[in-house]
């Protein structure tokens, strides 16, 4: 096992007079992806900003990130500013589709090279043992989605620092494959969800609809088949 | 009873300027009368082409293949101009709902004045009992259009499809869960599943997640070639 970088206990986040959520208790380990989701509304959010008040350990990026960037500076500065390593950036930036526009200014990409450029910025300033990203795939699509998650796991993989990485969403189908840890996020603390990518598919699905799967478990399995069918179709172009 | 609504029989589309060149081919596929029916391929692949067929719009400088032929309902098999021409004369009922489809409505009229404009017979009572089956408060129905949620606006945009005088035959959807979060994406496939009971429903989205539990059948379209590749067996 990795060793533990960081260990949180929080009683309570009080938000406006009201408790929202107590009895936090969160370890980390080194290398880790952790995923935190929970219904609408549960403070995600609140909890993620309350571990980011760590400034020295803890860098955080939170939703709609391309709001805080310069929108006249060219991707390459953008990038090169951070200090990471040249031949590390342009791996990454392989990595996440960006090289046609390189040169360009931020305000002239899409709205996701936008997003994959504030996150890849993030996590390029490597002086911080943990990157937290709120909603990291929210309103992406599919492809965008997976460039995401695949960059979190080269760059967890590969740097020599010490280092993990906490997103929140609600996007439980696409991180399966790539999560190391998740948590659901309740009023009375984080509680650690086991899910594996065939076997509980089911169970994610029902969490997610709210209702009984109405199936059986040859369908499922069908579907389940077919999901992973049509995600190759879409990537492989 | 017959339960084929579309039979699509179109060899190849063309496109003729600046050069010849096949936009579509080998196009042999049917549509059902009912249940939700899923589009998957990237960008540009030729979804936008394929429903101005299904739509009877044409497109300019392109060329279909003078064999195609669409047969409605099972016994009405039309060439593509004959197609066309019925769509247009209303004897084939289709909705084509995208991301602006919500600008058809009149935001400065409320909620119920806006049905009304859409289906003069329509009885409070049987508004009443729509949007009590889709979960929507009857209390938008004084509220301006413009001052309804995001969320709400799009579940009221959908259920007008079951509002009018006549239901459709088909409803095209185009993307229009891309801009919404899980919880109410999830919200939208529920209502698409239970009106798909009464008519027939083609959707495009980019959540594969959701839409392998949903859709009952799912078309890809990749090098200009459109497929069926799953269809839920009949109960």
């Amino acid at each position: 096992m990795n060793k533990k970088i960081a260990t949180f206990r929080i009683d309570k986040i009080i938000s406006k007079g009201e408790t929202i959520i107590s009895n936090i208790f969160l370890e980390i380990f080194d290398k880790e992806l952790i995923g935190i989701f929970g219904s609408s509304g549960v403070g995600k959010t609140l909890l993620l900003k309350q571990l980011s008040e760590y400034k020295d350990k803890i860098n955080f990026l939170p939703q709609n990130p391309s709001e805080m960037i310069n929108p006249y500076r060219t991707i390459k500065d953008l990038l090169f500013e951070t200090g990471a390593k040249k031949s590390f950036i342009e791996q990454l930036v392989v990595e996440c589709e960006l090289t046609g526009v390189l040169n360009l200014a931020f305000s002239k990409c899409s709205g996701g090279q936008k997003h994959r450029i504030a996150i890849l910025r993030t996590l390029l300033t490597d002086n911080k043992l943990i990157y937290i990203f709120d909603e990291p795939l929210a309103a992406l699509d599919f492809k965008n989605k997976e460039i995401i998650l695949k960059l979190f796991d080269k760059v967890l993989k590969e740097s020599k620092h010490t280092k993990s990485i906490i997103i929140s969403t609600h996007d439980l189908f696409t991180i399966i494959p790539f999560i190391d840890k998740t948590l659901e996020l309740t009023s009375n603390g984080l509680i650690k969800r086991e899910i594996s990518l065939f076997k509980d598919v089911v169970k994610t699905y029902e969490f997610l609809i709210k209702e009984p799967i109405d199936l059986s478990p040859e369908k499922i399995e069908a579907r389940i088949i077919l999901l992973n069918q049509l995600k190759t179709f879409l990537t492989e172009d | 009873m017959s339960t084929t609504l579309l039979e699509i029989k179109i060899p190849a589309i063309f496109s003729v300027v600046p050069e010849i060149k096949i936009l579509l081919k080998n196009i042999n596929l049917s549509i059902p009368k009912t249940g939700l029916h899923a589009l998957i391929g990237s960008s540009g692949s030729g979804k936008s082409l394929f429903f101005s067929i299904l739509t009877g719009t044409k497109f300019k400088s392109v060329l279909i293949d003078k064999k195609a032929s669409i047969t409605v309902n099972d016994d009405l098999v039309l060439s593509m101009d004959e197609y066309n021409s019925f769509i247009k004369r209303k004897k084939f009922f289709y909705l084509f709902i995208d991301q602006n489809y919500n600008q058809a409505l009149d935001e400065n009229l409320t909620v119920r004045e806006n049905i009304l404009l859409l289906n003069k017979q329509i009885t409070i009572e049987e508004i009443n009992s729509i949007f009590n089956e889709f979960n929507l408060t009857t209390k938008i129905l004084y509220s301006k259009i413009k001052e309804i949620s995001g969320g709400q606006l799009q579940r009221f945009v959908l259920i007008t499809t079951l509002l009018l005088p006549k239901t459709p035959e088909l409803i095209i959807l185009d993307e229009v869960t891309s801009a919404l979060d899980y919880e109410n994406e999830v919200i939208i496939w529920k209502i698409l599943t239970k009106i798909s009971k009464k008519c027939s429903i083609i959707v495009t989205t980019h959540n594969l997640n959701l839409a392998v539990f949903f859709a009952n059948s799912f078309f890809t379209i990749k090098n200009k070639e459109v497929n069926l590749v799953f269809r839920e067996d009949d109960e």
